[in-house]
C-alpha cells in the first residue's frame, strides 16, 4: 500500500522561559493507506503535539512532512487550512461541535470551508448523518444529544470530506464505556473501509483495537508494535507480576 | 477567494447572534440611536436653516433699505437753527435711481407719529407713512382686504383722501365693524379706508434690525401726506419741542439681480456718503443677514450634526466591546472551525458580518427613527422643526454599516489570529453579561485570560 504519511526526521521545540522543550525530538514514521495506529506514552511525551503536526494545525521546527505525497512542512497558513479541509478529519475528546449550529450544518463546516457549493454540501451532510445512524436528529442541536450522539456527529463530520487521515485525539475519553465501545465499533468500521487512522489514547482496550501500537517517550518514538504482540506482552506481563 | 456565499455567511450570523438575543438587541440599539440621532439632528438643524431664511427672506432678500437717522443735536445749532434738518432728500433718491445700475424700483416713504381716530376710538402707537403705489410690491406686502393705494390716488389737484391700515392699527381702530369705506381722522384731516394690510412674517427679524413694526403704519399716497401735513414735524420730548425736517425717512431700493445686492449696497452708501458727510442716514442690507442666517444655521447643523457623529461613535464602540467579548467566548469555535479548514479570511468574514448584521439592522430602525424625526421632534422641542433631506438617508445608513466594519475588523482580525491550537483548548464558557464590558474593552487585555488547560492527557 501507498505511503500516505511520512515524517522524516521531525523535530518540534517550544522555548519556554529560555529553556528549550523538545516537545518532538527526531520522530520518522511512515503510515500506509489503511493502516490503524493507536499513539500512547505518558503525559507530557509529545502524542498531542504529533497529532497537530499531523493534523496540519502546526509546523515541524525541522524536518519535513509529507502527506499524500507532498511536502506540507512549509506551506503558508491559507494553504495548511486548505489541506486540512479537504485531506484531514479530526475527531476530538470533547467532540467540539459548534453549538449553534445543527447537526447537519456542523457536518457540512469542511465542505462549506473547501469550496463545496451549500446545495452539494447540504446532501453529502445528509448521507453522512445517515451513516452514523443520526437521519432523525438533523435538525437538533448538539445539547439535545447525548454524548455518544455528539461524538458520532463528529466522525460524520471527520468523514464527509473524504480525507486521506484521520486523527482522534482520545474520541472516548469522555465517555462512558458502552459508548465508548459503540465509537469504537465506527472507527473500526472506517479501518475496514480502507481509512489510515491515528488516535491518541492511554486505554489499553482503546489500544488495542488498532493493528499498530506506537509508544513515545520524550518526544522520541520508543517502540512500534501490533496490538498482539502488545496484547501478548501484556499478559505476559502479567503473567509475571 | 472567499467561499462562502454571502446569503449563507447573513444567515450564520444571525443564527450566532441569536445565541444572545438580548445582547445583541442591545448592542444594536446603540446603532439605531447614533443613526437616529445623525438623521435627526440634521432634520432639526435644516428646520432650523430653513426657517430663518424664509423669516429674513420675508423682508425682501433683493431690497436695499435706506433709512434716515438723527444726529446728535448741539445746544448752539438748536438755538440757532430752530428747524432740526437732517436725512434723506428727494435728490438721493433721484441720484440712486439714476446713477446705480440694477436698481429696478426706489420707492420714497415719509412717516410721522401722529394719533389715528375713528369716531371715539383713539389708535396712538400709529404711523402715517406717506409713500409710492408700488411700496407693497417691494416690501412683498399683502393686503388682506380692499385695495392697496394706487398711482392715481395722489395725483395733485385730484387728493383723494384715502388710506390703507395695517393689521394691527385695523384691528384696534375696527375691532368689530368692517373698516372699508369707513373713514379715521389724522389731525383734521378725515380719510376713507381703502384697504387693510395683511399680517406681514418676519416681525421678529425686523425688530432684530431695527426696522419698523409695519402692522402699526397708515398708508397713504406721499404727495396726499406732504400737502396736508407739510414737510415739518414737531417732536415733543420731555418738555422739549424740536421741529424736524425730513425729507424723506426711507428709501426702499429694489435690486433686478440677487447677486448684485451686496456691491449695490456699497455703491449707494459709497453714494451718500458724499451727499451726506454727516453720516445722518443707515443702509440696511436684509441679503446680509438672510446670508448671516444661513451661516449660522450651518453652523447650528454643524454642532447637531457632531452630536450625531459622537453618539454613533459611541455606538461604534459599543459595538467594538460586544465583538471583542464576542470573540472571546467563541474562542474554542474559532479552534473548530480553523482546525476544519477556515482560512484566516474566513473567520475574519463571519465576524465582520455578524457586526454588519448588527449594525445593518440597527441602521435601518435608527433610520426609521430618523426619517419620522418631522413628527416627533416638534412634540419633544417645542418650536422645534425637522426637515428630512432625502440626501442624508443612505449616506446615514452607508455610515452606520462603515461602522460596522470599522469597529468590526479588528475583533474580527484578533479572532482570525488566533493560534488554533490554543483556541481548540480554550474552554467552552459563556461570560456572564456583567463581566462582559471589562472583559472586553479593547484597553483590557482578553488575552490576559489564562486558557484552561486540559490535565492529564
Ligand atoms: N505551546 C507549547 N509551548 C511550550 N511547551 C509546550 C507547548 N505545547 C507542548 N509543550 C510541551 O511539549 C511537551 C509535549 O507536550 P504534549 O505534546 O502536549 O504531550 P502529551 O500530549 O503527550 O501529554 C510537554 O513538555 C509540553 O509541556
Ligand atoms: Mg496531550
Amino acid at each position: 500500500m501507498e505511503v500516505v504519511v511520512e515524517l522524516v526526521d521531525v523535530y518540534k521545540h517550544y522555548l519556554m522561559g529560555g529553556q528549550t522543550v523538545r516537545a518532538l525530538d527526531g520522530v520518522s514514521l511512515q503510515f500506509r493507506r489503511g493502516d490503524y495506529y493507536a499513539v500512547m506514552g505518558p503525559s507530557g511525551s509529545g502524542k498531542s503535539t504529533l497529532l497537530n503536526l499531523l493534523g496540519c494545525l502546526d509546523r515541524p521546527t525541522q524536518g519535513q512532512y509529507l502527506l499524500g505525497g507532498t511536502d506540507v512542512s512549509t506551506l503558508d497558513d491559507d494553504q495548511l487550512s486548505g489541506v486540512r479541509s479537504s485531506r484531514l478529519g479530526f475527531v476530538f475528546q470533547s467532540f467540539n461541535l459548534i453549538p449553534q449550529l445543527t447537526v447537519v450544518e456542523n457536518i457540512e463546516i469542511p465542505l462549506i470551508y473547501q469550496g463545496v457549493s451549500p446545495r452539494q454540501a447540504r446532501a453529502r451532510a445528509h448521507e453522512m448523518a445517515a451513516m452514523v445512524g443520526l437521519s432523525e436528529r438533523l435538525e437538533h442541536r448538539p445539547t439535545q444529544l447525548s454524548g455518544g450522539q455528539q461524538q458520532r456527529v463528529a466522525i460524520a463530520r471527520a468523514l464527509t470530506n473524504d480525507p486521506l487521515v484521520i486523527l482522534a485525539d482520545e474520541p472516548t475519553g469522555n465517555l462512558d464505556s458502552v459508548t465508548q465501545h459503540e465509537i469504537m465499533d465506527m472507527f473500526d468500521v472506517m479501518s475496514r473501509d480502507g481509512k489510515t487512522i491515528i488516535l491518541v489514547t492511554h486505554e489499553d482496550d482503546v489500544a488495542h483495537r488498532a493493528r499498530h501500537v506506537l509508544h513515545l517517550a520524550d518526544g522520541k518514538i520508543v517502540r512500534i508494535e501490533t496490538s498482539e504482540d502488545r496484547r501478548r506482552r501484556m499478559g505476559l506481563a502479567g503473567g509475571t507480576a | 477567494m472567499i467561499h462562502l456565499r454571502f446569503a449563507r455567511a447573513f444567515q450564520m450570523g444571525i443564527k450566532s447572534l441569536r445565541l444572545h438575543p438580548l445582547r445583541s438587541m442591545l448592542t444594536a440599539l446603540s446603532v439605531v440611536c447614533g443613526v437616529g440621532a445623525v438623521i435627526a439632528m440634521l432634520a432639526i438643524g435644516e428646520g432650523a436653516s430653513f426657517r430663518a431664511q424664509e423669516q429674513f427672506r420675508s423682508l425682501g432678500s433683493n431690497t436695499i433699505v435706506i433709512e434716515s437717522i438723527k444726529r446728535a443735536v448741539t445746544k448752539e445749532s438748536q438755538e440757532t437753527n430752530p428747524i432740526d434738518r437732517y436725512g434723506l432728500t428727494r435728490l438721493d433718491l433721484v441720484q440712486i435711481h439714476e446713477t446705480i445700475p440694477d436698481v429696478e424700483l426706489s420707492v420714497p416713504v415719509r412717516d410721522f407719529r401722529k394719533d389715528v381716530w375713528h369716531k371715539s376710538r383713539r389708535y396712538t402707537d400709529g404711523k402715517i407713512v406717506g409713500t409710492e403705489y408700488f411700496f407693497a410690491d417691494v416690501q412683498n406686502y399683502k393686503l388682506a382686504r380692499g385695495r392697496w393705494i394706487c398711482a392715481t390716488d395722489g395725483v395733485r389737484g385730484r387728493l383723494n383722501q384715502v388710506v390703507v391700515l395695517g393689521s394691527d392699527v385695523c384691528a384696534k381702530l375696527f375691532p368689530l365693524e368692517d373698516p372699508l369705506g369707513q373713514t379715521v381722522s389724522i389731525g383734521t384731516k378725515t380719510f376713507t379706508v381703502v384697504g387693510v394690510m395683511a399680517n406681514q412674517g418676519g416681525v421678529v427679524e425686523r425688530k432684530k434690525l431695527n426696522l419698523a413694526d409695519l402692522s402699526k403704519n397708515v398708508y397713504m399716497p406721499l404727495s396726499t401726506l406732504s400737502a396736508y401735513f407739510g414737510n415739518i414735524e414737531v417732536v415733543r420730548g420731555s418738555g422739549t419741542e424740536t421741529r424736524e425736517l425730513v425729507e424723506l425717512k426711507q428709501i426702499i431700493a429694489r435690486v433686478a439681480d440677487l447677486e448684485q445686492v451686496l456691491p449695490r449696497a456699497g455703491a449707494i452708501t459709497h453714494l451718500l456718503e458724499k451727499n451726506h458727510p454727516e453720516g445722518d442716514f443707515r443702509v440696511v442690507v436684509p441679503l446680509k443677514e438672510i446670508r448671516q442666517a444661513q451661516e449660522s444655521a450651518r453652523n447650528f447643523t454643524l454642532l447637531l450634526f457632531s452630536i450625531g457623529a459622537v453618539s454613533l461613535l459611541v455606538g461604534g464602540i459599543g459595538i467594538m466591546n460586544i465583538m471583542l467579548a464576542t470573540v472571546t467566548e467563541r474562542t474554542r469555535e474559532i479552534g473548530i472551525r480553523r482546525a476544519l479548514g477556515a482560512r484566516k479570511i474566513h473567520i475574519v468574514m463571519q465576524f465582520l458580518i455578524e457586526t454588519l448584521v448588527l449594525t445593518t439592522l440597527g441602521g435601518l430602525i435608527g433610520v426609521l427613527f430618523g426619517v419620522c424625526s418631522p413628527w416627533w421632534v416638534p412634540v419633544i422641542f417645542r418650536g422645534q422643526i425637522a426637515i428630512v433631506r432625502v440626501m442624508t438617508i443612505v449616506p446615514s445608513f452607508l455610515i452606520s454599516a462603515g461602522v460596522g466594519i470599522l469597529f468590526g475588523l479588528y475583533p474580527a482580525w484578533r479572532a482570525a489570529n488566533m493560534d488554533p491550537i490554543e483556541a481548540l483548548r480554550h474552554e467552552w464558557r459563556a461570560i456572564e453579561p456583567g463581566v462582559v464590558a471589562w472583559a472586553s474593552c479593547p484597553w483590557f487585555s482578553v488575552t490576559g485570560e489564562t486558557p484552561v488547560l486540559r490535565i492529564g492527557e
